[in-house]
């Protein structure tokens, strides 16, 4: 008998379809490995079954019988223990409490302390680590913390345990005893749904894998039967013509903005590159590669070391906050424009003219003036909003993010960067932004920086691309180059940093 | 392995000291006051210093529950208005009819009930209403203050029965029965946080709800409990204020929530939740009473203790803002 079965599976967020009927299967005793790109679902799907996202829709079966997971709680009675992609515990609490919350080992009403941190000490020891048991979870590292994550997951008597990105912050050595412990669970009749975005890790631990893509399920294989080249295919889909791409363009003499041996600590290293006024350079790099600190850093929001130099017109500058960063004309759409972007409670015109600088800036805002100003944009950028006076809140996410990009070009800026710039908007929106891309390039003549993990997106609009691994950009290529050549390429250098030498 | 354990306890000592910091700063403190006004170690102002300072105590110990939940409750001094002239009232209206022994149960029970609900309405407006802390409680404070208002018509009225005092005035082995009762309640929530699930629970919805949440945990109970415990609290440390004054009256504690919240502040309570603890919170109302004490005998005028305790306010945010950062 089946020990899970998912049955069209749908769910929705304002605007944006998550997932689009998925049916997904999992049998006792076996590691069920879930792969997509970004946004393809996986996430969702595994938030569903630990009960953050009650209002889905479709059928799920637990050992037959139909079941409704409407809440957390709900999860665990079933026996469903998850290590989510974000470490959900409390920083505040140490290793120990955090491993034994909601699940306290108990004498009568008192919790048994001593026994709780033999457990723990036990278990963390089983992973040959020495993590310090009486501080907070926040000081531990960040692989450390994983660690804590993964045995309160073992801990809990679950049927099915699902690791979503589980073994990102591990080194190698951490990853095989990891992969012992998933083997160990399996046999003892354990399902296990393994998420990970190294799909070499699929040919490690997988029994069977499934495929995500845009919310749908690609299809499902035995893992013996299937290669990387397959799964990769099945992932990236079939190969589309590039729609917007230009073949040759001119450049002017100078570039507009060059960059030398940026450097964030831990994140970037001496990373260099020109951009060209009127061109899209896109950077492309894997989930969790750190290339939006290329954005950060250019918009002043994190600091670089002194190696790096940034020229602007050939001039060196120094952008140390996104004050001085408009001020020289660079300006940043930032991911998660609901954090990052957008007050979304005020109205389209008091966002598109937050950014404005210098002699823009009024110390009296007229209404006339701030009207006109965002009708203007409104209508250059083919804004959907019934007036400037509509709440963002209200938009849809591609119109949100027309808000931002006008927002970004009331600053005059020559440089527009742009961090992941259609998450959570659905394929057709993605489409109308990138005409507009395309034409802030083209006709107005701005240097556009697209950092994407969105390999089809940066296939699509960038006229050169550069990848990012290893906190550095490894490879400049020219547009000739296939998707399957690049998608490897960036896997490739991962794997190279995981068999590097393990950190003793 | 002894190695390792050596390390664990070296550790130990300095998460007690890092925990602890409070008290040699007391201890300075004092020893200030001894060389500047020898006077102020008599005994009568000593017994009246820890008698004022453990009844605001009971305020601190559920004023810190609701901070460390990640909320914060302005209710506690109307709360503990409330309670004076409910006691006032009781003997007041029914002080001739009834056994005294009545009579103290009922200033008790029907306080604590009062407080209760008080904190029953805070917490199912912040939790399950999602309401903000400071706006409910605030809400809260003006409902507690409108029936203290309500119930004498405003009057301050002296307690009828006289032998009440002596809840606050009695003392065994020379310390004031306020202090014991509050040594004991201390220890009573001492034992619930750090030994108990609900304890950790509230520990753990302030660091971070949503993953509680996801452990299982049903958060939004735990945060009503809080605000629960911090009504009754307060009404308890209400009816021993009016003890100690003699009298019920609506304005008796007002502004005690200020003292709970500043008391947390400076013993180490994380206003972002999730971090403090209990006893450090309780040194805390003993050393800002203690300065309100010791202003007097330094010939500083009273009204000016405000200033002090902001002052003091200010320096304790400011290191713990800077010890975070060195983290």
């Amino acid at each position: 008998m089946r020990l899970l079965e998912m049955k069209g599976i749908k769910k929705f967020f304002p605007g944006v379809v998550a997932l689009n009927g998925v049916d997904f299967d999992l049998q006792k005793g076996e590691v069920h490995c879930l792969v997509g790109e970004n946004g393809a679902g996986k996430s969702t799907l595994v938030k569903i079954l630990s009960g953050a996202y009650p209002d889905y829709h479709g059928e799920i079966f637990l050992e037959g019988q139909l079941v409704r997971i409407d809440s957390p709680r709900t999860s665990r009675n079933l026996g469903i223990a998850a290590i989510q992609q974000h470490r959900d515990l409390v920083p505040t609490l140490n290793a120990v409490e955090n491993m034994f919350l909601g699940q306290e080992i108990k004498r009568g009403r008192t919790i048994f302390w001593r026994e709780e941190y033999s457990r723990a000490r036990e278990m963390i020891a089983a992973f040959a680590r020495n993590i310090d048991l009486n501080i907070p979870v926040s000081q531990l590292s960040v692989s450390d913390q994983e660690i804590v994550a993964i045995c309160k997951a073992l801990l809990s008597n679950c049927k099915i345990l699902i690791l979503d990105e589980t073994a990102a912050p591990l080194d190698r050595q951490e990853r095989l005893i990891l992969f012992q412990k998933i083997r160990e669970l399996a046999e003892k009749g354990l399902g296990i749904i393994y998420i990970s975005h190294d799909l070499e890790e699929i040919f490690e631990v997988g029994d069977r894998v499934s495929v995500l893509k845009d919310g749908q399920k690609v299809g499902t294989r035995e893992v013996s039967k299937t290669d990387l080249r397959e799964v990769v295919k099945m992932m990236i889909g079939v190969e589309q013509e590039s729609l917007i791409a230009r073949q040759g363009y001119a450049k002017s003499a100078q570039p507009l903005l060059r960059v030398k041996n940026l450097t964030v600590e831990g994140k970037l290293h001496d990373v260099s590159f020109d951009l060209w006024g009127g061109e899209i350079l896109g950077i492309y790099g894997l989930a969790g590669s750190g290339i939006e600190y290329i954005g950060y850093a250019l918009f002043g929001i994190v600091p670089t070391s002194r190696a790096s130099e940034i020229y602007l017109h050939e001039r060196k500058v120094h952008l140390s906050s996104p004050e001085k960063a408009l001020k020289m004309g660079i300006a940043l759409i930032p991911d998660d424009r609901r954090t990052k972007g957008l007050i979304s409670i005020r109205s389209v015109g008091q966002n598109i003219i937050l950014s404005l600088i210098n002699k823009q800036k009024r110390t009296i805002v007229s209404t006339s003036w701030l009207s006109n100003l965002s009708k203007e944009y409104i209508n250059a950028l083919r804004i959907k909003t019934p007036s400037h006076l509509q709440m963002v809140e209200y938009l849809s996410g591609g119109n949100q993010q027309k808000v931002l990009v006008a927002k970004m070009l009331a600053s005059n800026c020559d440089v527009l960067v742009l961090i992941e710039p259609t998450e959570g908007i659905d394929v057709g929106t993605r489409y109308e932004l990138y005409r507009l891309f395309r034409n802030l390039a083209e006709d107005v003549q701005k240097g556009i920086i697209l950092i994407s993990t969105d390999l089809d997106q940066i296939l699509t609009l960038s006229d050169r691309v550069l990848i990012f691994s290893k906190h550095r950009l490894q490879e400049c290529l020219p547009q000739q180059f296939t998707k399957q050549e690049i998608f490897e390429i960036a896997l490739s250098s991962t794997q190279n940093s995981l068999t590097s030498p393990a950190k003793g | 392995m002894i190695t390792m354990e050596k390390t664990l306890n070296v550790q130990k000592v300095k998460l007690f000291l890092s925990t602890f910091t409070l008290v040699p700063i007391y201890g300075v403190f004092l020893l200030l006051l001894a060389f500047t006004t020898p006077d102020f170690f008599n005994a009568f102002n000593l017994r009246s210093t820890v008698t004022f300072a453990s009844i605001l105590g009971f305020l601190v110990i559920g004023e810190t529950l609701v901070i460390l939940t990640r909320g914060i409750d302005l209710s506690v001094g109307s709360i503990a208005s409330l309670s004076t002239v409910i006691t006032a009232a009781l003997m007041k209206f029914y002080g001739k009819e009834l056994n005294y022994e009545v009579i103290f149960f009922l200033c008790f029970a029907l306080s604590t009930l009062a407080g209760l609900g008080i904190g029953t309405i805070n917490g199912l407006f912040v939790s399950y209403l999602n309401v903000p802390p400071f706006i409910s409680t605030l809400s809260g404070l003006l409902i507690g203050s409108g029936f203290a208002y309500f119930i004498l018509r405003g009057v301050p009225t002296t307690l009828a029965i006289a032998s009440f005092r002596n809840i606050t005035r009695g003392r065994i082995l020379f310390m004031p029965i306020p202090f014991l009762v509050l040594l004991a309640v201390s220890i009573l929530f001492w034992y619930l946080l750090t030994r108990t699930s609900w304890g950790r629970y509230i520990y753990a919805v302030g660091g971070n709800e949503y993953a509680s949440f996801l452990s299982g945990i049903d958060t939004k109970k735990v945060v009503l409990s809080a605000y629960q415990v911090s009504g009754i609290l307060a009404a308890i440390g209400g009816v021993m204020l009016a003890a100690l004054s003699n009298a019920g009256f609506p304005r008796a504690a007002e502004g005690y929530e200020f003292r709970a919240i500043t008391a947390a502040v400076i013993g180490g309570v994380s206003l972002s939740g999730g971090e403090g603890n209990l006893f450090s919170a309780l040194l805390g109302i003993f050393i800002l009473t203690t300065l309100g004490k010791s202003i007097i005998f330094w010939q500083i005028s009273p009204f000016m203790e405000g200033i002090f305790i902001g002052g003091v306010l200010l320096a304790a945010m400011y290191a713990s803002v800077k010890g975070r950062k060195r983290r």
